[in-house]
């Protein structure tokens, strides 16, 4: 019978995986040389929380429910996003009491629910005394492990992420992936499972805070950091995890690796809501002229737009506007002609909600999605910014941002080889649902990627 | 949009030709898109009553929110 195996490497660009580091990737260059492996386009946006929840989904953001990492509730007060928000069937759920599946660290898997199998949740997760794992003896195994006030993310019980130096992150980053690795080796072999799912998502903490150490191009670069290499000795620790791991699984285990969202360096931010300011569309109901963090409490009634997001802007045009086809699109084709700090053109993507997504009504849909510069450049949407540019948010600096291509790579059993073209996220479950012989449900639009 | 997402609907003649003066020099180009904005209108206002379950108590919250902050994912 099939078994499918899952390493989730959270923001692995394909630029890094296939091409800069294989080398130095033993494990990992293997099963592309004897697999397929492909980029593969991350949701829109290339959000944590939204992409893996759309790759064990075959859904988009609007079906999934989730723009963002919050949410309005009933009394309009801004909460934060869980699995409680999730709208449609996770994989999980489509294959019920038919396969066995054991899932580890996927973001947005907080609070745990009882499936077929074994749920520990993810980044989001409050604490070890929270719904964090099912079933809850699960706590009992993580508590041997180390201290759980590091086991879920490096940032538990600190100031913030980007004030902690690099030296200490690093520490908690290999702290938290030696006790992610150490449940996973240890369920892989003490339980029963046709499907296993595991997120890490150190690399996405270490790149946000690491690019500019060795990426020559960065125009914040650090030329001979003590921590050039930190980045690429990290992938090789996961390398040789995976390496350990492959050893645990039977020869009829297919393995998949794969990345939610893609990195690439951050040139700057663009501070959308003064822009909106600038050109009239925004109003707010207080003068700010310390740095802010944007609130919808803020906005003036008669203002006509306004923005959230950061790294991608989400761009809401006022619903009570008799104008607001007209409001819409004098925005959109503004947005393409905002230039860089240097004047020079920026190549940015302004998405409408009914050409990316299924569900275009769907609650906390934006109305514009914007991507400046293809995502080289971030959306700062703070206020009480001087001018048009950031070069950091109210709560720190940025070496390097989401990009929108993240990597697959699959092989083991019956799996072809091959290097294949571009291929969607959304295409992940259905092929999962095939391989494990499984009916494809009719609500899956996306078709499974061709691998045997 | 593509042509196989959209479906006809009938609607009184008065009121379509109310309509068709109502969108005169608004931007809205057929009764169809003015019909379509708002009745997303509508249909949002009636959908956000019916919100999830809240997962978090107000302290673990405050830690996640936190959390996020510094990791700059929290707008």
């Amino acid at each position: 019978m099939t078994k499918i195996f899952i390493y989730g490497i959270d923001g692995a660009p394909p630029e890094l995986i296939f091409d800069r580091w294989k080398a130095d990737l033993p494990n990992i260059s293997a099963l592309i040389e004897n697999g397929i492996h492909a980029r593969m386009e991350s949701t829109i946006p290339p959000a944590t929380n939204i992409a893996w929840n759309s790759m064990l989904s075959g859904q988009d953001a609007s079906k999934i429910g989730v723009f963002a990492y919050t949410y309005k509730d009933n009394d309009g007060n801004t909460r934060l996003v869980s699995s409680n928000n999730i709208k449609t069937e996770l994989i999980w759920d489509i294959l019920g009491d038919k396969k066995r599946t054991i899932s580890l660290f996927v973001p947005l898997s907080f609070p745990v629910r009882p499936i077929n199998g074994m749920m520990v949740s993810g980044f989001l997760t409050p604490d070890i005394d929270s719904d964090c794992a099912y079933p809850k003896e699960l706590k009992e195994k993580i508590k041997k492990l180390g201290s759980t006030d590091n086991f879920f993310d490096v940032t538990q019980g600190l100031a913030g992420h980007k004030s902690l130096d690099i030296d200490t992150l690093l520490k908690r980053t290999y702290e938290m992936s030696d006790m992610q690795t150490t449940l996973m080796k240890d369920l892989i072999t003490s339980e029963d499972w046709d499907l296993f799912i595991t997120v890490l998502i150190g690399t996405d903490r270490l790149q946000h805070m690491l690019w500019q150490h060795f990426d020559q191009t960065h125009r914040r670069f650090i030329k001979d950091s003590k921590h050039k290499d930190a980045l690429k000795d990290y992938y090789i620790y996961l390398d040789k995890k995976l390496g350990e791991i492959l050893n645990l699984l039977d020869d009829d285990t297919i393995i998949i690796v794969a990345s939610d969202h893609g990195m690439a360096r951050q040139e700057g931010k663009i501070n959308i809501n003064n822009w909106l300011m600038q050109e009239g569309y925004l109003k707010l109901n207080k003068d700010i002229k310390e740095k802010t963090r944007f609130k919808f409490e803020l906005i003036d009634k008669s203002s006509r737009a306004w923005a959230t997001g950061a790294y991608h802007a989400r761009i809401f045009v006022n619903k009570d506007l008799e104008d607001w086809q007209i409001t819409l699109e004098e925005i959109e084709n503004k947005l393409k002609l905002i230039p860089d700090d240097k004047g020079e053109q920026l190549n940015t993507k302004v998405f409408r909600k009914e050409d990316i997504y299924d569900d275009p009504d769907a609650e906390g849909c934006p109305d514009l999605t914007v991507y400046f510069d293809d995502l080289s450049w971030a959306s700062n949407p703070d206020l009480g910014q001087e001018g048009l540019y950031s070069w950091e948010t109210a709560v720190g600096a940025d070496s390097a941002g989401h990009s929108r291509q993240g990597c697959f790579i699959i092989a083991g059993p019956g799996i072809k080889k091959g290097k294949l073209g571009v291929i969607d996220i959304r295409q992940i479950a259905p092929t999962l649902l095939r391989l494990l012989d499984q009916e494809i449900p009719k609500t899956i639009k996306h078709k499974p990627i061709e691998v045997t | 949009m593509t042509e196989s997402n959209i479906t006809t609907i009938s609607l009184p003649k008065v009121l379509a030709e109310k309509i068709k003066k109502r969108i005169e020099g608004t931007g809205f180009n057929s009764v169809s898109s003015y019909v379509t904005y708002v009745m997303r209108q509508v249909l949002s206002n009636v959908e956000s009553q019916d919100k999830p379950k809240e997962a978090f108590s107000e302290q673990d919250e405050k830690k996640v929110k936190e959390r996020l902050r510094s990791l700059g994912y929290l707008d």
